[in-house]
């Protein structure tokens, strides 16, 4: 009985991928939920690319496409897409969750470098929210400032003036973090700043030839940072700090 | 060798038919090639009783003993027919001189007075030194290996599987043997095959007997016996090779040749190397050949998921001793595979028992039986089990996968799922008194991811971000305009509300009037409370809309501070307030008589009246 659901439903996935434009999105994703909780975890991902192809993304389609690659012992993809997941919705639990089961899995255990307090606490408020959502809480907090300024402009009354002379104060400097903050997150997120390692062992060069000095070897599923981009080769920092050089096609940009 | 049977056979029928007819053999036995200095013998045979005799002229041999004489007699009933034969022997030991060719004399020997004379003897000596080859012309070739050398084929080793072909993890079985045209002794191994790749296990007992058989091959009787059998496990798929296995035996090789040419029925028998003193021990080292063993794959179609490499032909049970009992009691559950294959490396079965038992390492009992089929046998595997909390649970269905090779499939055994009732524990334990330290840490039995997100969210264009869009401008544009938009609006909220007060400025007097004349009705009609609240609305409603200032906000002081803000004169002011107290006066201590109200009511016309035309 169920193999024979689980042929009607390849059937159906034969039909989408013939098809094309037949489904809107919400029900490709409908599907490929379904073929995921059947265990079709490739059925399931070939449905979500589908999504993917058209140029569309949401947190739950990464999060969902990471736990399929995961499913199918696709490591450094699943760290790809949860990693994908997590830069539209950074503060969910289950993203995290599944992202620090994917990443115990990894070859390579890279000590952080310990940073300073005062970039824990911008980090931390930094993966608050989306690039989005920080736009928006600046703009308000602008609408706010930009009020109290004309009430300490306009107000005859020395109290208010006060009042508004101090919170605007105050308005400001959180009004410049936040559009720091949504400045950071947005250039984060239309830029590629950071990869993958898709190779399972790669030795890290110290200049962007295949003759140059070879430095550190590192293993599929690390996450590296996107320094700079030589002609087929990138410059990149892994977590501890150190630099080096590797081909651009041993990672995928999250 | 059959041939040589023939031969022999033949002979010896001859011998004793020559003796039926009482004919006279006598004749001469010797080497027909020596060495230079080699001491050898020469027999003369008779068969039959004689006696005079005479020595042959020995040529060039020296003459070292003799001749010593022996006699034998043998009668024999065939077929019920009595034979007898006689045998009379003359033998010299004699040692060769320098090399070349000796005529050796008949000898000559007197039988029922009638002379004998023996045949001739020709003997080649040959220069010391060396196994010379000695094969002569008209020597039958298969009697080479009595030259002293051994060859190729007259002993040798080889290997053969049963199988080139296995699938990884099958059973296969190398079986080494040896073949022999030769006695061989002191068979020792060398180097037994390193078995790389393989998980071996010999099916030979350690001090087990070779066991002899014969083997026709080429047309050529062969001793052989199996040396070595090994059942062999392949553990990695490719190509495979069982070195060469390397043994050494010594070969006991006859080296004397031509004896045989005398028609003596016994001298075979002489000549045998057990009886025969000039037996040859040469040192053989046999290495067997190499063999290659393609080891296929298993096949990946309908892998089961519990499958772990077990390839043979098995059967599985499984076996419980009780289902009900009570908390901290023990559980036995045994699981038993037997069958042909490779036993020993079988892995247990994964019993899943509920997390709340207490389980144990499992004791595992192994028999193997090596056979020349193979290896077969039994694995136990014995679980110990404590309930530690009262409760029905379940241990779930044990399965155990195999691929058969002979029927190229997996097949796949699962025992019945068991439910076992956990009754209360009799005694004291901590689970019956329900303390704290009875509660539990959760256990965590996995470790997985959480699941996919199936509530569906609004999916979104890549690349689509508020920040630095064109939206995004638009609204600090908007931002920025708040400033203006706010100051137009104090402006005219500023605006309007001088229009508003100059209104009320307008009818401030219009009002007061009116409420001064509703006054009056209730000074006629003698409800002076009414009168004088609606002379209090009516004075202070007045200064109210005349300044636009709220009621609650009123008081005498800021009548006087607007009054003189206005620049309104003392004495107007003055009577205003004095108006403005009476009124209150009067309000709070009412009672008085009517000319009171009546001086109250022209007070405050006054004072309005007054008001009214310096405010103007």
């Amino acid at each position: 009985m169920k193999r024979t659901k689980n042929f009607a439903l390849v059937a159906l996935l034969q039909l989408i991928a013939w098809s094309g434009f037949a489904y809107t999105p919400d029900s490709l994703m409908a599907i490929g939920n379904r073929a995921y909780n059947q265990g079709m975890y490739d059925s399931a991902l070939l449905v979500y690319d589908q999504v993917a192809g058209q140029g569309l993304q949401s947190a739950q389609l990464f999060y969902n496409m990471g736990n399929a690659h995961f499913k199918n012992n696709n490591v450094p993809a699943a760290i790809l897409f949860f990693e994908k997941a997590r830069k539209l919705a950074p503060s969910d639990e289950n993203i995290q969750y599944n992202l620090s089961v994917a990443n115990s899995m990894i070859v390579d255990k890279i000590e952080q470098v310990p940073e300073l307090f005062y970039k824990t606490w911008w980090n931390y408020f930094y993966n608050l929210f989306n690039a989005d959502t920080w736009t928006v809480i600046a703009l308000f907090l602008l609408t706010f400032l930009i009020i109290l300024i004309t009430w300490f402009v306009l107000t005859k009354s020395r109290t208010s003036k006060q009042t508004s002379f101090y919170l605007g104060i105050i308005m400001l400097f959180f009004t410049i973090t936040a559009f720091g903050l949504a400045s950071q997150k947005y250039y984060y997120s239309k830029e590629h700043q950071e990869a993958i390692v898709f190779t399972p062992a790669i030795t890290v060069k110290s200049s962007p030839t295949q003759s140059a000095v070879d430095l550190f070897v590192i293993h599929e599923g690390t996450k590296v940072k996107l320094l700079d981009r030589v002609s087929g080769w990138i410059e990149i920092r892994i977590p501890d700090g150190s630099i080096g050089w590797l081909p651009e096609n041993s990672v995928q940009e999250i | 060798m059959i041939i040589k049977r023939i031969f022999f056979i033949t002979l010896l029928a001859f011998s004793l038919i020559t003796q039926a007819q009482d004919n006279i053999t006598f004749t001469a036995i010797g080497k027909q090639v020596v060495k230079e200095g080699e001491r050898f013998r020469i027999i003369y045979e008779l068969n039959a009783d004689g006696g005079a005799f005479r020595n042959p002229n020995f040529g060039g041999l020296q003459v070292l003993s003799g001749p010593s004489t022996s006699t034998s007699s043998n009668i024999q009933y065939v077929n019920g027919r009595m034979s007898k034969s006689y045998t009379m022997s003359y033998s010299f030991v004699v040692q060769a001189g320098n090399a070349g060719e000796v005529q050796v004399g008949p000898a000559s020997v007197t039988v029922d007075g009638k002379i004998v004379q023996s045949n001739p003897l020709t003997i080649t000596i040959v220069a010391g030194g060396g196994n010379t080859q000695t094969t002569s012309g008209g020597q039958q070739k298969k009697e080479s290996n009595e030259s002293g050398m051994l060859q190729d084929d007259d002993v040798y080793i080889t290997v053969a599987v049963n199988n080139k072909n296995p699938y990884l993890g099958e059973q296969i079985i190398a079986t080494y043997k040896i073949y022999t045209k030769v006695a061989v002794s002191n068979l020792t191994l060398d180097k037994m095959t390193a078995f790389n790749g393989f998980w071996s296990k010999s099916l030979m007992g350690d001090n087990a007997q070779y066991r002899q058989s014969t083997e026709v091959i080429n047309g050529e009787e062969y001793i052989t016996a199996e040396i070595n059998k090994v059942a062999l496990f392949p553990q990695k798929t490719g190509k495979l090779i069982l070195e060469p296995a390397e043994i050494t035996c010594t070969a006991q090789l006859r080296v004397q040749s031509n004896q045989r040419r005398g028609n003596d029925p016994f001298e075979s028998f002489f000549n045998d190397p057990f009886f025969n003193r000039n037996v040859k021990n040469v040192e053989a080292r046999l290495k067997s050949k190499p063999i290659t063993i393609e080891v296929q794959p298993l096949p990946q179609k309908d892998k089961p998921d519990d499958f772990t490499g077990a390839v043979g032909d098995f059967h599985f049970s499984s076996k419980i001793d009780r289902t009900t009992l009570s908390a901290n009691d023990a559980l036995n559950l045994s699981i038993e595979l037997s069958g042909n294959g490779n036993i020993e490396l079988l892995t247990l079965p994964e019993v899943r028992f509920p997390v709340d038992f207490e389980t144990f390492e499992p004791k595992i009992t192994t028999s193997t039986v090596p056979s020349t089929t193979g290896i077969s046998g039994r694995k136990k595997f014995e679980y110990l089990a404590i309930p530690r909390n009262p409760g029905d649970f379940t241990i779930e269905p044990i399965t155990f996968s195999f691929f058969n090779p002979k029927t190229k499939t997996y097949e796949r055994f699962s025992s019945e799922a068991y439910h076992i009732k956990v009754g209360k524990g009799s005694g004291n334990n901590n689970d019956v008194t329900y303390n704290a330290s009875a509660k539990e840490d959760i256990r965590f039995i996995g470790k997985d991811i959480r699941h996919i997100k199936t509530i569906i969210e609004p999916l979104k264009p890549v690349g689509n971000y508020l920040f630095g869009s064109l939206f995004f401008f638009v609204l600090l544009f908007v931002i920025f305009l708040i400033p203006f938009i706010l100051i137009i609006l104090w402006k005219r909220m500023e605006k309007q509300n001088a229009n508003v007060s100059r209104v009320k400025n307008r009818k401030a007097n219009k009002i007061a009037r009116m409420r001064l004349q509703k006054a009056e009705k209730f000074k006629q009609s003698g409800n002076d409370k009414g009168f004088y609240d609606e002379m209090a609305l009516g004075i202070w409603g007045y200064i109210a809309d005349k300044f636009n200032i709220s009621l609650s906000e009123l008081s005498i002081e800021t009548v006087r501070e607007k009054l003189q803000n206005k620049s309104v004169s003392e004495e107007i002011t003055n009577n205003f307030i004095q108006s403005l107290n009476n009124i209150e006066f009067a309000r709070f201590a009412p009672g008085d008589a009517r000319d009171k109200m009546e001086s109250v009511y022209n007070e405050a016309i006054t004072a309005i009246m007054q008001a009214e035309k310096a405010l103007k």
